[in-house]
């Protein structure tokens, strides 16, 4: 089982976004904008859990394997829905804004104000190229002894 | 079907030695398709901000509209000057306005819709949101008391457009009090 699963992109990719889909955000959220005016906390949560579930298996596997090309295109696919579809199970926990919409609201001298800005095309040709990205990892030859920190650690005997 | 055979099957990708030229050509191919739609995705937006950011709206005849105790709303014109050379169109206009009583129960509405404000022009788009209790067709006797029993009026105005890719939606809520 060992010579699939690739050590260092899964604890890289556990790290990576944990930082930048959990903590990142829910920093710079309740610093710049506590009142939710500009984002909505809890799309961007969700945003940040599925970010940390999904890239985290897509981790596990080698670069080189298909079930990581696979969960891959399930992310992409996944996302893809979220951002074309409105409404879905996600969604429909989030109060104002879903995936793929920046929404301000507010009121002014007792005019209530509202704008929402639907940015979904730009993000689904984003994840189309990602998409394009796996494919291309799937079918690149593989050179030998890609990771050479691995080979000079195992030299030492660390 | 074993174990091994699942697993056998979600490992590894089992290329022909003879196909590695051919992969790693595609793989090139690919990685410069990306690059072209990485840079094509930054500086399409780059476009898009600077043409609409040379968009004006200028109001023409607003004055001459006079709202008292018997007549709500607003009548004019507006005119969206999309005459730069690095303009684009303007697609799916939808100005709406709503009217509804205190107890958010719909009226009134009135919309207006243009489907595309083309480039390099100015287009005029006739504003007419004026109306007397007499414009309104009652569709049953339900709305008339709705009408009649409300203390204030809420209008609420919409305006939706798409620009390329992107949809903008902008939402203005006021009360009026019925005196």
């Amino acid at each position: 089982m060992s010579k699939w699963i690739n050590w260092v992109t899964l604890f890289r990719n556990l790290i990576a976004s944990v930082i930048f889909g959990l903590i990142a955000p829910y920093f710079l959220i309740t610093n710049l904008d506590p009142n939710g005016i500009l984002f909505d906390f809890n799309a961007v949560m969700l945003n940040g859990v599925i970010m940390v579930v999904v890239y985290t298996c897509y981790g596990i596997f080698k670069k080189e394997l298909f079930i990581r090309f696979l969960i891959g295109c399930g992310w992409i696919v996944l996302l893809i829905y979220f951002y074309t579809v409105g409404s879905n199970v996600f969604t429909s926990y989030l109060p104002n804004c879903g995936f793929g919409l920046f929404c301000v609201d507010g009121e002014i001298e007792d005019v209530k104000i509202a704008f929402v800005f639907n940015y979904a095309w730009f993000v689904v040709v984003v994840l189309c190229l990602k998409g394009l990205n796996l494919f291309r990892h799937l079918v690149k030859p593989i050179e030998e002894k890609k990771y050479k920190y691995l080979t000079i650690s195992q030299k030492f005997g660390i | 079907m074993s174990k091994e055979s699942v697993a056998e099957r979600l490992s590894s990708v089992k290329f022909k030695e003879e196909s590695k030229g051919l992969r790693k050509k595609i793989s090139i191919f690919i990685l410069i398709a990306l690059v072209l739609g990485y840079l094509f995705l930054f500086f399409f937006n780059v476009f898009v901000v600077a043409s609409a950011s040379g968009i004006r709206i200028d109001t023409d005849d607003f004055d001459r509209s006079s709202v008292d105790n018997e007549t709500i709303g607003i009548e004019g014109d507006i005119i969206v000057r999309n005459d730069h050379w690095y303009s684009l169109d303007i697609n799916d206009l939808v100005i709406e306005m709503t009217l509804y009583t205190e107890e958010h129960d719909k009226i009134y509405d009135k919309k207006i819709e243009k489907e595309v404000l083309p480039r390099l022009k100015n287009t005029e788009i006739h504003l007419d949101f004026t109306f007397t209790q007499s414009d309104i067709n009652f569709e049953d006797l339900e709305d008339y008391y709705a009408l009649s029993n409300t203390d204030k009026l809420i209008i609420k105005f919409e305006v939706s457009v798409r620009y390329t890719i992107y949809i903008m939606n902008f939402e203005v809520e006021v009360e009026t009090d019925m005196e």
